[in-house]
């Protein structure tokens, strides 16, 4: 009975963490594409994912904005295609022009690489702690 | 719970977890599900926590070891994320809500929390993990000191 209890206030918690999550997302990085282009908070994940996929095939924002909606195929990547998700237009902007895909990185080892670093950086910062907790322990008990 | 069977659980979320992040590799039916046992053994693992949870929330303010707070800021910072990456994951699902009937009205914008949510988990995963490289050690080699040699369990 108090495992389910344990297990009641897990998933409540997240989902209020859900609710909180989907409120802020929805607020601040909505694809608006109306006159006014996207949200910053959406022109913010872009770039960011932009980045993620080599950098160099990031393109300036006022280009895509430009194209009128064309998405590079990279961001489709991230699990399933945008609508409208090849440029059209005559404003369109291949901006995957020159793109060698076989020349990125793959995305699983960078992924890897960044979890081993993160845990070694980690590892580092306990060890640094533990020293501290235990020169201030020796202090304090001087 | 004991030490070997935290130990296994932990080991077991570990490898599911990057096995589920590689979807060129599964695919995405069984990413989807995968990522739903995730969640289910993410649920006992917080299970195995849930007091020493109670007991660093409690004196969270108040005096205590400056590492444990590091250890609950981190694994707060893990939860958030993981349960951002569940959230866009269901909301952007291919495979498991089209077969109970569900549409996905959901676009670019939950597509792209999902894949960077997705990528930042790992590094906080890594961090997470680094944090407890202690215990880690002492499990293995609590673990493999209990394990019999091959010749004498013969």
């Amino acid at each position: 009975m108090q495992t389910l209890i344990k297990v009641f206030v897990i998933v409540a918690l997240s989902v209020v963490v859900s609710l909180g999550l989907y409120v802020l997302v929805e607020s601040q990085f909505s694809m608006s594409m109306g006159p006014g282009g996207f949200s910053p908070g959406f022109a913010f994940l872009i770039k960011m994912r932009a980045q993620e996929n080599g950098g160099q095939i990031a393109p300036s924002f006022d280009e895509i904005q430009a194209s009128g909606g064309g998405m590079p195929p990279f961001l489709a990547g991230a699990g399933g295609g945008f609508p409208g998700a090849e440029p059209t237009g005559p404003k369109a902007v291949a901006i995957d022009k020159g793109f060698d895909a076989s020349a990125a990185p793959r995305e699983e080892l960078k992924d890897l690489e960044h979890l081993a670093i993160a845990a070694v950086i980690a590892i580092l910062l306990e060890l640094v702690l533990s020293l501290v907790g235990k020169a201030r322990r020796k202090e304090a008990a001087a | 719970m004991r030490m070997k069977a935290r130990f296994i659980l932990d080991a077991a979320l570990f490898v599911i977890y990057l096995i589920a992040m590689n979807t060129d590799g599964t695919g995405i039916p069984v990413h989807e599900w995968l990522s739903v046992g995730v969640a289910i053994v993410v649920i006992m693992h917080l299970l195995t926590e849930w007091e020493w949870t109670i007991s660093v929330l409690s004196r969270f303010f108040r005096r205590l070891f400056s590492l444990s707070r590091l250890h609950f800021v981190v694994d707060t910072l893990l939860f958030v994320v993981f349960t951002l990456v569940m959230l866009s994951g269901f909301l952007v699902s291919q495979s498991i809500l089209p077969l109970f009937g569900f549409s996905v009205p959901f676009g670019p914008t939950w597509r792209i929390i999902h894949a960077v949510s997705g990528d930042f988990s790992l590094v906080v995963l890594g961090v997470h993990v680094g944090l407890h490289w202690r215990w880690i050690v002492s499990a293995v080699k609590r673990v493999t000191a209990q394990t019999p040699a091959p010749d004498s369990a013969m």
